[in-house]
């Protein structure tokens, strides 16, 4: 079994997210993980950080605070007079 | 339905403007990470739905309608983009945060803490100011494909159509450089007490 170096674990630790690893991948980054605790870290404030995007995404995208600024909101409705 | 003045006042979209503009202005914002990009694409949404009022029947929620024509046209004009910057892709955000943050050999050379129960930051305003300057601190495209992942759920194959990706590996690595970057950035500024 080859060893991962750390860039290498944070590479996989960050496409778990996105796809499912394949057994052998599951299996180096697990031992990986094991020994070392900065990438140990790392994954958890990854998959924290993803569950909190996902599941609290009003807080993240600017909504509450956006605002269409007057001058465009002038642009648009002049726009919207000629439909 | 049948009251024509109603019917009138449902599909007057200065009212629609007024009413969702700044719930549409976020979303494209959100996505475009452009104020003037993401004012047309507003403009653009009220008059389709204005075209298409009749479709409109009022089983959904207006707000849910227009979001939905909307992010159609979000995502047309990514795609469009993706394709103008498809040909420097990679050049722009080749990978400067990975140098920072291991040696030559692969080995991390900052330290990465534990972070002490990060859910209870969740209740601190704090948190996410850090977190939304963190977002908005990523390199423009990393920052926009790292949103439409999280954000948006969006899979894999649809990213790299909408925008304009040439493959896979460079999608996947391109989303580990914003991961790196975002908790780099949380990092650099202590947001969450360490173990």
């Amino acid at each position: 079994m080859t060893m991962l170096t750390c860039k290498e674990a944070t590479r996989l630790v960050s496409e778990a997210q996105d796809r499912r690893l394949g057994i052998v991948e599951r299996i180096t980054l697990g031992y990986h993980l094991l020994i070392c605790h900065w990438c140990r870290h790392y994954a958890r404030q990854v998959r924290f950080l993803s569950g909190v995007l996902r599941s609290k995404l009003s807080r993240v995208a600017p909504t509450t605070d956006t605002h269409l600024d007057d001058k465009a909101r002038t642009r648009i409705k002049e726009r919207l007079k000629e439909l | 339905m049948s009251d024509p003045a109603h019917a009138a006042g449902r599909h007057d979209p200065a009212r629609w403007l007024d009413l969702h503009g700044d719930a549409l202005y976020a979303y494209a914002l959100a996505r475009t990470r452009n104020s003037a990009t993401a004012e047309d694409l507003v403009q653009d949404t009220l008059v389709v739905a204005f075209a298409g009022r009749e479709a409109f029947k009022g089983e959904a929620a207006e707000r849910t309608w227009l979001i939905g024509i909307l992010k159609h046209k979000v995502i047309d004009c990514l795609r469009r983009q993706g394709r103008e910057v498809a040909l420097v892709e990679e050049a722009d955000e080749s990978g400067d945060i990975e140098t920072t943050l291991f040696d030559e050999r692969g080995h991390w050379q900052v330290d990465v803490r534990e972070w002490s129960q990060p859910e209870r930051m969740l209740e601190r305003e704090e948190f996410w100011d850090a977190l939304r300057d963190c977002l908005a601190a990523l390199p423009e495209r990393l920052g926009r494909l790292f949103m439409l992942r999280e954000l948006d759920g969006m899979e894999t194959d649809e990213l790299l159509q909408v925008l304009g990706i040439s493959s896979a590996n460079n999608l996947w690595v391109m989303l580990s450089r914003a991961r790196l970057r975002l908790s780099a950035c949380l990092e650099a500024r202590s947001i969450v007490p360490g173990a």
